[in-house]
């Protein structure tokens, strides 16, 4: 058997090594973030969080807990005194009057609601009442009343929009 | 990242759009955008005030007003003179009929004999349903109206 047959050249270890240094390139992947898909994304985000801003400042805020009786009639409140009642307490800009038990068996007219809202501009008459929904009418009325009296006469009831 | 190049000769022209302070912007745009956003809305129902006695901010003429009385067995109306429409509305599995009285409230803004309302309440019933009678008027047609406290 002639020996030079079974001998590999050169040239075949050149193409082995090529084939093998092919056969290791298949098995790198390139990873790489697709940032303008993210970039999209953001954009279209940005753009609908704007669009869907208030661009009137929603001052008219809640501290207490109330549980506001819904409507679908929705309009911007006005800048105004705010009164809160919760279910026990009525409130004044923040400010504790009187609790609900002593003006459902009080007189009609509630003295420290007078009292507090002729500290108060008339606003062309306008006051924002925000009142829970279980609190009984007749303690309703006679807040409704009493800023009446006082010359608040435009009442503005708040609901929560459904 | 975002590139532009040009087909074809040596000059390439090889733009890379730095993207990330591009990314950086935005996500604090959307961050801020998130936090300062309103997500409880609170909307109001303007009401004018009627007392006995008191003069009123309701302009709408005394004889083309409904009267709508909350009640604990349901609503009732006192209607202008020339307008025969349901008096009674009765509570329908324990709850105010908004539906019938929507209904009412439709035909009365089509008869055009009446122009308002003034809505009031028993002692004991719950805001929450004068609030919801009020709103029913509104969206029914009739957006004059008065809440009367006597």
């Amino acid at each position: 058997m002639p020996i030079g047959k079974a001998r590999l050249r050169i040239s075949d270890y050149s193409r082995m090594r090529k084939s093998r240094l092919k056969h290791k390139e298949r098995h790198i992947r390139m990873i790489s973030l697709s940032l303008t898909s993210m970039v999209d994304m953001f954009a279209i985000l940005v753009i609908y969080l704007l669009t869907s801003a208030n661009t009137v400042t929603q001052w008219l805020q809640m501290s207490h807990a109330i549980n506001l009786p819904q409507g679908k009639f929705v309009e911007i409140p006005v800048k105004a005194g705010t009164l809160e009642v919760t279910k026990d307490t009525l409130y004044a800009n923040n400010e504790k009057l009187i609790s609900i038990k002593e003006i459902e068996n009080g007189p009609f007219l509630v003295a420290p609601l007078r009292a507090w809202l002729k500290q108060q501009p008339t606003t062309e008459g306008f006051i924002n009442l925000v009142g829970d929904r279980q609190i009984s009418f007749g303690a309703v009325r006679r807040i409704v009343a009493t800023c009446q009296e006082s010359g608040f006469s435009n009442v503005n009831l708040a609901i929560q929009p459904n | 990242m975002g590139g532009i190049s040009e087909p074809g000769g040596g000059h390439n022209l090889n733009v890379e759009l730095n993207l990330v302070p591009f990314i950086d912007l935005l996500s604090s745009l959307v961050l801020f955008l998130l936090v300062t956003a309103v997500w409880t809305q609170i909307s109001v129902i303007p009401t004018a005030v009627k007392t006995p006695g008191r003069t009123t901010a309701a302009t709408t003429p005394e004889t083309k007003q409904l009267d709508l009385r909350v009640t604990s067995k349901g609503y009732e109306l006192t209607w202008p003179a020339n307008v025969t429409l349901p008096t009674v509305i009765p509570k329908r599995a324990n709850d105010f009929d908004k539906e019938a009285l929507m209904n009412v409230m439709i035909a009365a803004a089509k008869s055009q004999n009446v122009a308002g309302a003034n809505v009031s309440g028993e002692e004991t019933v719950e805001y929450g349903a004068v609030i919801e009678a009020i709103d029913t008027v509104k969206t029914g047609g009739l957006p004059s109206v008065a809440l009367r406290t006597n």
